[in-house]
């Protein structure tokens, strides 16, 4: 509600400086579009404040919000019909850009082939002809300031129209009692500042284990002479270390039969399942060994990484 | 056979009914995109964060070189162009010459990643990636290549974590927005960004839709859909053609605040390539980038122009740099025969040598 009265103090004090400058506008020759914004808006808090306090007695239910949000609603709209104009504008220059750049690019085509062929061969070539043309002047067209330049303007109004479209569903929501998209992006924004903060403690945490246990730093910091960086920044998704350390491979589970992939129709067939030899413990498998338990094995589930199955493979 | 009329070539009238059928076919002969299935080489899903997933690829050699490879996909559409199809994929061909291949996919952001920006992404997804594959590996570093926009996250990466990357790969890097003449630059450079973020928040990916199809908007709106229909009947073509459309129309929104720090300190003030550019308050100074880069560049490039990714090259402060410009686009840089034959090739030798 509070917002609602800031938005319609804002849109008074704007009438209030028409009034001020444009008397003669006020005075009735009503073309002026701030004329019947101004117009809007009196009427709107003069029955606002004429017919509010008995009634207000009487609900204080979404109703009654939303009878309290539609002056900001009239506002916005008659805002966004003034940006309308401004963007109906730059599109009327789009569209003119691109018909003047068909006309060029057809007399071109024109004069190079005065009429069209009537036979294969060469209607081929006169295709090809229309297409680079085409081609050519259309790119030359997007490649231009003036298209850059206009295209700005286009967008920018466009997002304007959205500004108030979003602005009047914000009023629509609140008056339900529901979060607004700005409402939501605190949220997310919160969110994103929390993954951020989580990272940074994770990074500390890891720190301080790491120097209790006397573990060296990451690779990276000591080549560059830096604090380690950040690392998995999320809750649970420092990898555990420990059976690399140790000088030890993961022991590689046996592939179950069923669970590779069947090849789908036209992909080469994958190595064959089960034909991995299973590394003795302690000892680093052989690389081709390593090759083919990577294809099947999981992963280590700890630590965060995510420990694919046969399932989760390529099911994009 | 009918008689002409009108001096009209019967073989004009075959062909529009020849057409016809074809469209009326087209139902019959081709899958719906959404029946297709992207991925074609085997991959675990190694290490997940919000919506970002680190993809491992099963080997396909018995010869490893020791330092794996992080790729770094682009902000705009998805991963799977890089592995689009067998005969055609990036990620099988470094497999098959004995690469450890990782690749980041960026996912689909949601309204609650809309503060995300440059810092978490390249402070926080990628270097958590970089030290998950690091330890996984057991390697002191990792070779990091970007393509595109995940170019200039990698350019930005190496040169603020220059210890973890031993190889800097940079494909169609977004470097020198200033030098860049494709239209995305000019849409970029004339948007008013701050309205934009404010009031959508993420990018959305229609815009992004858009902004491409205005590229090349007669080859690409028109004459690519007649040669889909004309070629109705080869399978192989229409396999690839229909891969291919899915990739493009499968783009996720971009992070807002990212987008803002995109399109604002690469293209409006090109800040990178004037070293001016801050990611989570440190300066990113490509001639901190000291170790081997190679850039790759396509002349025919009309999303990210040679003259926005040469400079790289020229701004780094690495002794060993290599640059190669291929005459290709940037989609054919990455997934074309010829990219198999000669661009890979070139980039596995060079890569090898340094791993």
């Amino acid at each position: 509600m509070q917002d609602s009265g800031a938005e319609g103090g804002g849109a008074g004090g704007k009438a209030e400086q028409g009034g001020q400058s444009g008397g003669a506008a006020f005075g009735g020759l009503g073309a002026d579009p701030a004329y019947f914004k101004h117009l809007s808006v009196f009427w709107t808090d003069l029955l606002h404040l004429m017919s509010s306090k008995p009634q207000a007695l009487t609900s204080v239910g979404p109703m009654r919000n939303f009878a309290e949000n539609a002056k900001a609603i009239t506002t916005e709209i008659l805002a966004a019909n003034e940006d309308l104009v401004e963007f109906n504008k730059a599109l009327a220059t789009y569209y003119k850009q691109l018909s003047d750049t068909w006309v060029e690019a057809q007399k071109k085509v024109n004069a190079k082939v005065p009429k069209i062929p009537n036979d294969l061969e060469r209607f081929e070539a006169y295709k090809r002809v229309w297409v680079d043309m085409f081609d050519n002047d259309f790119t030359e067209l997007f490649d231009s300031k003036e298209f850059g330049n206009n295209y700005g303007k286009l967008v920018s109004r466009e997002l304007d129209l959205t500004k108030h479209w979003n602005n009047v569903t914000a009023v629509m929501l609140r008056s339900a009692n529901l979060p607004s998209k700005k409402d939501m992006l605190s949220v997310y924004k919160e969110m994103h500042a929390l993954r951020r903060r989580i990272a940074k403690l994770e990074v500390e945490n890891r720190g301080l284990k790491a120097g209790a246990a006397g573990q060296e730093p990451e690779p990276e910091a000591r080549e560059a002479g830096q604090e380690p960086e950040p690392e998995a920044r999320e809750a649970g998704q420092e990898p555990e270390p420990e059976a690399r350390e140790a000088g030890q491979e993961p022991e590689p589970e046996a592939r179950e039969a069923g669970q590779e992939p069947e090849p789908e129709a036209g992909q080469e067939p994958e190595p064959e399942a089960g034909q991995e030899p299973e590394p003795e413990a302690g000892q680093e498998p052989e690389p081709e060994a390593r090759e083919a338990g990577a294809a099947g094995q999981e992963r280590r589930d700890a630590g965060g990484w995510k420990a694919p199955n046969a399932s989760e493979e390529n099911r994009e | 056979m009918m008689e002409p009329k009108a001096g009209i070539d019967p073989k004009v009238i075959e062909e529009i009914i020849r057409f016809g059928r074809h469209v009326s076919d087209a139902p019959k002969l081709a899958a719906a995109p959404d029946e297709i299935k992207l991925d074609t080489t085997a991959y675990d899903v190694a290490y997940e964060e919000d919506r970002m997933r680190l993809l491992h690829y099963r080997p396909r050699s018995e010869a490893r070189h020791r330092t794996p490879l992080v790729i770094t996909y682009a902000l705009i559409n998805r991963f799977h162009i890089l592995d689009i199809h067998p005969d055609k994929s990036w990620v099988r061909n470094l497999l098959e010459q004995g690469f450890d291949v990782y690749m980041i996919d960026w996912g689909s952001p949601t309204d609650m990643d809309r503060y995300l920006d440059f810092d978490d992404y390249v402070n926080g997804y990628m270097d958590n990636c970089v030290e998950f594959v690091k330890r996984e590996s057991r390697s002191p570093d990792v070779s990091l290549q970007g393509y595109c926009t995940g170019g200039t996250l990698a350019v930005t990466y190496a040169a603020l974590h220059p210890g973890s990357v031993r190889n800097l790969v940079a494909t169609a890097p977004v470097v020198d927005g200033w030098k860049d003449t494709t239209v995305v630059s000019n849409i970029a450079r004339h948007v008013d960004i701050d309205k934009m973020v404010d009031t959508v928040g993420n990018m959305p990916p229609e815009f992004m839709y858009y902004c491409f199809s205005v590229l090349k908007p007669f080859e690409q709106g028109l004459e690519k859909y007649a040669n889909f229909f004309n070629n109705i009947e080869n399978e192989a073509f229409v396999d690839n053609f229909m891969r291919v459309e899915k990739w493009l129309a499968d783009t996720p929104p971009i992070p807002g605040e990212l987008f803002r720090q995109w399109i604002r300190d690469i293209y409006q003030e090109n800040l990178l390539a004037r070293d001016m550019m801050f990611v989570g308050g440190r300066r990113v100074s490509l001639k901190e980038i000291r170790m081997p880069v190679f850039t790759q560049v396509a002349v025919g490039d009309h999303l990210v122009s040679p003259e926005c990714s040469m400079p790289l090259h020229y701004a780094v402060g690495s002794g060993d740099k290599t640059m190669r410009i291929y005459p290709t686009g940037h989609v054919g840089m990455i997934a074309s025969s010829s990219s198999q034959k000669r661009i890979l090739p070139e980039l596995g030798g060079w890569l090898a040598e340094r791993s």
